[in-house]
Parts: C-alpha cells; sequence; structure tokens
C-alpha cells in the first residue's frame, strides 16, 4: 500500500509537469514562409463581379425630396441678377431684448438703447460679386412670416394655412433701414462681417420688437443690384443706457456665447425658382429641399464574376468590398447645381419605399466614411464609388435557405440643405454609360479537401 | 488505486494528445494524411528508434507482446519537441512542434499476464504556412497576406494484453482505436489601405477508425530478445463536420522486427526494421502519392554508472525512414543520429529519459524542399515493484 500511494503522488507530479511543457510550447506558432503557387491547403479565391441593373433580379431606384428647408439651412442666400435667381434674406429676434439689467447689483430698467446693428458672416467661396461690387439693403418685412413655411409667394405656407405676402410675391419689404455695398476688396479686408448700421432706430426697433403686444415681422436682405452672397446666421448688437447710470453703456449681442439669456433668430431665404422634377434617368441629392435617392437592389444568389464564365454564389460568402458606382451627369449649372461640395451618406430603409415613399421608416447610417461630392471635379461621368460592404455582408450572411429581403437603402447630403442647388447622377433608366452599378470583392466558402 | 491510476492515464490520453497540442508541423508533413508519428519512449529514441524490443523495460508501444515483460504496474509518458529549419525553392523558415508520442499504462496480473492502454500520436497534421500575394482587380492591385494552418491529426488508442506463453516466449495482441480532429483554418488579410474586410474560413475534419495489433517476443538465451510485431487497419473514416461529406481510407499493415543484445552486463545493441504499406492508401487519395514505409534504426546502451538503487545510462544510435506520403513525387527520406540519457532511480521504481537526435528530412534535388532537425525527447515513468 505504500508503494501505490507513493505511486499515486509521483503519478501526478509527472502528469502535472508534462501538462505544463505542453502548455508553454503551445506559446509557440510560427509559420513557414512558402511561395503562394506552392502552399499547402487550399482557399478560395477572392473574385470581383461588376453588375448594372440588367445582371440583378431587380434594381428601382428614385428620388423623394422635401426633407430639409430654406429655414434649416446654415445660410441664407441673397441673390439677384445673374444666375437666374432672386433669393431674399428674412430674420427675426424674438429671443428677449433685454429691457432691464443689473448695474452694480442694482436692476436698473433701460432709460435708452443705442448703437443698434446688424452683423452677418459673408461665406466668400460661395459668394459673387458683381464686377462693381453688390449693394445689400437691410429692409424691414411687412408681414408677420411663419420662418419654417415661408416662400416667395406665401407669407404663411403651413398645412392648411396659406397666407400670401401683402404685397405680392417677394416678402412685403419695407423701407430701408441700411445698406452697404460690398466689393471684392471689402470681403478680402473684413471677411466675416458685413455691419449693417441701425444706430439711428436702436430705441424704435428695439422697443418694438421688446413689446410682445406686437408683431415681429423682423428683417430681410436683399440685394439692391446684382450678385450672390451666401450669408451666415445674422447676429444682433446694441448697447442698454440703465437709468441708474446713464452715463454707462452696456452692451448687449444676440446670440452670444456669455449671455445668460438665450437667444437665437429666426431665419430663412425665399426665392423665386421652383425646383424642376428630375428629368428620366437622373437622381439627385442633396440641394436646399433635401432630394434623397432611394434604391432597391435585388441581387441574385449566384453572381458572374470577372474573368470566369461561371457564377458564383454570393450569398454565404465574405463580402470584403461592396460599391455602388454612381456616374454623374451633366452639370446643370446655377443656381439649381450645388455650388459647393457635398458630403454624402448612405442610410438602410427598413421598409418598401415603393410602397411607404418618402416616409419610409429608416435604420441607422451604413457608412462610417461618408463620401465626398466635389462638384468643382465632376463632369458628365464622372464615377463616385459608394461604401455599401455592410449593407450586401448583411444580405450575403443570410442563410441559403432563408428569404432574404433586397437591399434597400437611401444615399443623401449629410447634412442636408448645406447648398442651395442639388447633384445629379445616373439612375437605371439612364443611358447605359450613366447607369449605376454594383461592385462586389467577395470569397466564396472554402472548400476544404481531404487529403 | 488501480482505477485510480488509469483514470489518471485516461485524462492524460484526452489531454496531451497530438490532437491537443498546438504548433506548427513540417512542410513535408503537410501532403497526404500527415506525418508519421511512431510510439517511441525516449530511451528508444537514443538507442537510434530502436523500440521492438528491449531488454530492461521496453516502454516504446510497437510491441505488445514486450508488456508481458513487466513485473509491476507502471505509467509514463514522452514529451517531443522539434526545431525545425526549412529551405527549399518553395518554402523557408524556422519553427518549433511538439508531439507526445507515447502515454501508456501496464498492469501485470497473474504472475504471467499483462494489460497496457497507451495513447499517442499517430499523424500528425500540424503545420502553418504564410505568403504574400497580390488580388488583381479590374482597377487595381490589392496586397495581401494569407495564413493557412492545419492543427491536430489522429492518435492511436491502444488497449492490449500480453502473455508469457512458454519459456522465452511472450505474445501481445490488442485493439487499436484511431480518433482525432484537423482543424484547418484559412486568413487572409487585405492591405490597410484598401479596407478590404478581412476573409478567413475554417472547418474541422474528424477521423475515426480501429485495427488490431499483434506482437511476439522470443528470447533465446538472456542476454538476447527477438521480436516482430504488426498491425492491421481496418477503414479510417474521414470526415468534414461542416458539409458531412466523407470518405474511407485503408489503413496499413505495418510489421516492426527488431531486438536487443546484451553484449556485456552494461552494454547493450538494439536493432530495428520496420514496413508500413502506405503505398496501398494512396489508391484511396487519389490526389496524394505515397510510399511504404521503410525505417531501420539501431545503437548501443552503456550503463555508464551504477550505485545501489541508481543507474545512469548513456545511448547512442542511428536511425533512416522513409516518410509515407511523398514531395514532388518523390519519397521523403528521414535521417538522424541519436543520443540518450537514462536515469533509473529508487531500485527502478522511477525513471527519466532523455533523447537528442538530429538529422535531415527530405533533400532539395528530390523534392525541392528539405529539412534539418533537432529532437528532444523527455520521458518520465512510476512503477510499482
Amino acid at each position: 500500500m505504500k508503494g501505490q500511494g507513493w505511486l499515486t503522488r509521483t503519478s501526478s507530479v509527472v502528469a502535472l509537469v508534462l501538462l505544463a511543457c505542453t502548455y508553454a510550447a503551445c506559446a509557440r506558432d510560427e509559420l513557414l514562409s512558402v511561395d503562394p503557387e506552392e502552399a499547402p491547403g487550399r482557399s478560395a479565391p477572392t473574385v470581383e463581379s461588376l453588375l448594372g441593373p440588367a445582371d440583378l433580379d431587380g434594381w428601382i431606384d428614385t428620388v423623394f425630396s422635401g426633407f430639409s428647408s430654406a429655414s434649416g439651412s446654415p445660410f441664407m442666400l441673397v441673390n439677384d441678377g445673374s444666375p437666374d435667381l432672386v433669393s431674399r434674406a428674412l430674420f427675426r429676434f424674438n429671443a428677449p431684448i433685454l429691457d432691464s439689467i443689473f448695474v452694480i447689483d442694482t436692476l436698473s430698467a433701460a432709460l435708452r438703447y443705442d448703437s443698434l446693428r446688424v452683423v452677418v458672416a459673408v461665406v466668400q467661396d460661395r459668394s459673387q460679386l458683381a464686377s462693381g461690387g453688390t449693394t445689400l439693403q437691410l429692409r424691414a418685412v411687412g408681414d408677420e412670416w411663419d420662418p419654417s413655411s415661408a416662400t416667395w409667394d406665401f407669407a404663411v405656407d403651413s398645412p392648411g394655412v396659406a397666407t400670401a405676402w401683402s404685397a405680392g410675391p417677394g416678402g412685403s419689404l419695407g423701407v430701408v433701414l441700411s445698406e452697404i455695398s460690398v466689393s471684392v476688396d471689402t470681403l478680402d479686408l473684413e471677411p466675416d462681417s458685413l455691419i449693417f448700421d441701425l444706430t439711428e432706430f436702436s430705441d424704435s426697433l428695439l422697443n418694438l420688437w421688446a413689446d410682445t403686444a406686437q408683431a415681429n415681422t423682423g428683417l430681410g436682405i436683399v440685394v439692391a443690384d446684382s450678385g450672390r452672397l451666401v450669408l451666415g446666421i445674422p447676429r444682433l448688437q446694441y448697447n442698454i443706457i440703465p437709468e441708474v447710470n446713464p452715463d454707462t453703456a452696456i452692451e448687449v449681442a444676440c446670440p452670444s456665447a456669455t449671455s445668460i439669456f438665450f437667444c437665437f433668430p429666426q431665419k430663412t431665404y425665399i426665392f423665386d425658382q421652383t425646383t424642376p422634377l428630375p428629368l428620366v434617368g437622373a437622381l439627385r441629392v442633396g440641394g436646399v429641399e433635401g432630394w434623397r435617392s432611394f434604391n432597391e437592389l435585388t441581387i441574385p444568389d449566384s453572381v458572374r464574376v470577372i474573368g470566369s464564365s461561371q457564377k458564383q454564389v454570393i450569398r454565404q460568402s465574405t463580402v470584403s468590398r461592396a460599391e455602388l458606382l454612381i456616374s454623374s451627369l451633366q452639370p446643370a449649372g446655377p443656381p439649381l447645381w450645388a455650388e459647393a461640395d457635398l458630403v454624402g451618406t448612405v442610410i438602410r430603409l427598413n421598409d418598401d419605399f415603393t410602397i411607404l415613399g418618402p416616409k419610409t421608416p429608416v435604420g441607422a447610417t451604413v457608412v462610417t466614411a461618408p463620401f465626398d461630392i466635389e462638384v468643382d471635379s465632376l463632369q458628365a461621368g464622372s464615377v463616385i464609388a459608394i461604401d455599401i460592404t455592410r449593407l450586401i455582408q448583411e444580405w450575403a450572411a443570410v442563410p441559403l435557405d432563408s428569404a432574404v429581403a433586397p437591399v434597400r437603402f437611401l444615399i443623401r447630403a449629410r447634412p442636408e440643405g448645406t447648398t442651395f442647388g442639388f447633384w445629379e447622377f445616373g439612375s437605371t433608366e439612364a443611358p447605359p454609360a450613366l447607369r449605376p452599378f454594383l461592385r462586389v470583392v467577395f470569397t466564396p466558402d472554402t472548400e476544404f479537401a481531404f487529403p | 488505486m488501480t482505477c485510480r491510476a488509469l483514470s489518471l492515464a485516461l485524462l492524460l490520453a484526452s489531454t496531451l494528445t497530438p490532437t491537443q497540442v498546438w504548433g506548427q508541423a513540417q512542410l513535408l508533413g503537410a501532403s497526404g494524411l500527415g506525418r508519421r508519428v511512431l510510439p517511441l519512449d525516449a530511451r528508444a529514441r537514443g538507442i537510434g528508434n530502436a523500440g521492438v524490443s528491449l531488454h530492461g523495460g521496453n516502454l516504446s508501444a510497437l510491441n505488445p507482446a514486450a508488456a508481458a515483460r513487466f513485473t509491476g504496474s507502471g505509467i509514463w509518458a514522452t514529451f517531443l519537441p522539434e526545431a525545425r529549419s526549412v529551405k527549399g525553392d518553395f518554402a523557408s523558415g524556422k519553427f518549433q512542434t511538439e508531439d507526445v508520442p507515447v502515454i501508456r499504462l501496464v498492469f501485470p496480473f497473474g504472475g504471467r499476464w499483462a494489460t497496457s492502454i497507451s495513447a499517442g500520436g499517430y499523424l500528425d497534421q500540424d503545420w502553418g504556412v504564410e505568403f504574400i500575394d497580390t488580388l488583381s482587380l479590374v482597377a487595381e492591385e490589392v496586397p495581401f497576406q494569407e495564413t493557412r494552418t492545419s492543427d491536430g491529426g489522429v492518435t492511436q488508442f491502444r488497449l492490449e494484453l500480453a502473455g508469457v506463453i512458454a519459456e522465452g516466449w511472450s505474445l501481445g495482441g490488442g485493439v487499436l482505436f484511431y480518433s482525432g480532429q484537423t482543424r484547418r483554418r484559412v486568413q487572409r488579410a487585405f492591405s490597410t489601405e484598401s479596407a478590404f474586410v478581412p476573409y478567413q474560413a475554417f472547418t474541422a475534419i474528424d477521423y475515426r477508425g480501429w485495427g488490431l495489433s499483434l506482437g511476439v517476443e522470443y528470447q533465446p538465451f538472456a542476454e538476447m530478445i527477438l521480436g516482430v510485431a504488426g498491425t492491421w487497419g481496418a477503414n479510417l473514416r474521414i470526415s468534414n463536420d461542416t458539409t458531412g461529406q466523407g470518405t474511407d481510407v485503408g489503413l496499413p499493415l505495418t510489421l516492426d522486427v527488431g531486438g536487443s543484445w546484451r553484449l556485456t552486463p552494461g552494454l547493450l545493441f538494439a536493432l530495428s526494421f520496420g514496413w508500413e504499406d502506405w503505398s496501398s492508401v494512396a489508391n484511396d487519395l487519389p490526389a496524394v502519392t505515397a510510399s511504404d514505409v521503410l525505417r531501420v534504426g539501431g545503437g548501443f546502451e552503456f550503463a555508464a554508472l551504477r550505485r545501489e538503487n541508481t543507474e545512469f545510462r548513456v545511448r547512442a544510435g542511428a536511425h533512416a525512414d522513409r516518410q509515407p506520403f511523398e514531395v514532388r513525387e518523390n519519397a521523403v527520406w528521414e535521417r538522424g543520429i541519436n543520443f540518450g540519457l537514462g536515469l533509473i532511480l529508487v531500485g527502478g521504481r522511477a525513471r527519466i529519459d532523455l533523447a537528442f537526435d538530429f538529422g535531415k528530412r527530405g533533400s532539395i534535388e528530390q523534392n525541392d524542399v528539405e529539412e534539418t532537425f533537432q529532437r528532444f525527447s523527455f520521458g518520465a515513468g512510476v512503477f510499482v515493484r
């Protein structure tokens, strides 16, 4: 029995030593370098497929708009003359107009207002001035208007309510409150600050705006002669002269990074153009109305691949890259064509847009890297590759014995409303050279052979 | 006690078999069913792989009749790390592998009989390669790096019975079970500039089979033992556990002949020959060419130091093996020189054996690839007298 116990203990030690040696050895895992043609084992080759609308079981595309408006744009467009567009900026400051203020810990009413001015930034690279300069007028607006629905013809154009401008189309602009002349030299010298001086109207305007019993019809900026300026968010600046200390002028700004009062102007721009619908064969992205391209791809389980007459099963394959290749159409020119670069993105559609239309529910953004639409470099036929790898991967991952829904997604600008104009590319009904293609680089599952 | 020791052995067998040991094998072993692993212990490795019949307790599992010579129960195991350096027209590199060629338990009973349970590597399919290539697409060239690995192999389990059937004669036989799995993986990583999603594929291939073993030992006089052993195998079932597809491969007939001669009380000479009918296996593997395995090995063991309960032995030998699966349709030969040390402790109740052999497999001329190897064997065992 003594010998047997000794055996058991020693056996355990031997087993532990052997296990330790084995697991220590596991750390070594080198690979031999071999020529590709001589590598043992096998693996399925990675193949490329270029699929046009005719190669798929179905490819539907269309456009919808109305996903943005001038009021949601980060800019205001004022334009007159060439190109054939009249556009005017409207804005107002509904936020509290301060009529009292603390001075040395004492709340004091405003004795009077002073030095009223409106400061507007100019986006230089998107503005075009007339050769002799462009005159901008700051004018009072005569009618009450709705920032989210005001158009060239209507002050209010929301569902069920449509109120035309009382003075006819164009915004019922009243008296000229201020006027400045902008030249190329001026812009170069002061790139982001057009200042409309309203000092003589300081008291009257600010008291009017502070009176909540009165409608705040706001201000408008128009081009008095010709030219195009892309303006930023207007800023109101004025001085308050307090009763308790008339020798002190306290400067107030709206909006202001330092003010404790929330202050943000309501703004929009109205224009005399109605954007035409896309022609047959054209898809559209961007623009003030937020055009979006909706796509539905019904991909067959097997597709032809480049360099082979045989079809390859793409379902259950590893999709390394999938791109939608779209071709730019001939630029329509200003003002309809995008005047600045756009950033595009792809968003998954969760339902059938051929039934639900523009209100089709959307999913998450499917690409992490947005694609750039550089309008200056786009000519007819210029191809943009849009990464839709994740969408095709998810489609391909569905088992072969399960039903799989078509791949549905939309293409939009991100954010929308950053340009007045849009960008167009070829649809499935475009001439063959301009039609979209689906490019997929994939690797079928490896059929491991027996030795 | 017996049950506990058996449980431990089975645990070891399931944990340390080659199919569980990670590492990469020779490129030469990537063809066919892999690299043949012999169930030799570290002592036999030190004497030129001569493990058919040996004086002083044969711990290898080549000859089932050898178990009849054990007078006490015992358990032992051998661990086999190997460093390899490959060079050739299509492959190069250095790597290491690890195998457990034999774990064995022996239980004598009735004075003349013994049962033996052993497990060890049979076919090793551990290998891994990498290469860089370029994917040519219509509008771009995309470099990629691909790795292909195979881990695992086939393990041989032996349940055998041996007995002394007459004065100087021992007979042994048993049942062999073959089991294992090879996990094969392909990974293709494209250049980061391409932003291509990597590709990978995986499958597992299972192996199942059985066979029979038979062996005889004859001791014409005290200083000499001669032995003959053979195995016969039924089909080895190979199946892909992903697709369910499978095929059968007939296992080869094997024959080993050998013996040992105690030239002086402290000097032993051992020699063995082996043959395995792998060329017939190639009929079931159309994409593979195979040769019959031929092997010869021999060497000496010298008792260099003896104390009351301790003995220190020095061993040397050489071996030559023809491997079963060909490369470039030419047979692959392994030739090596063996050295070993042995330490017998506590009057034979424990032993530790070390072996080192080095040599070359394949040849540039015949196979377009060759490898040099340095192989260590480490064995340990405990016994009850």
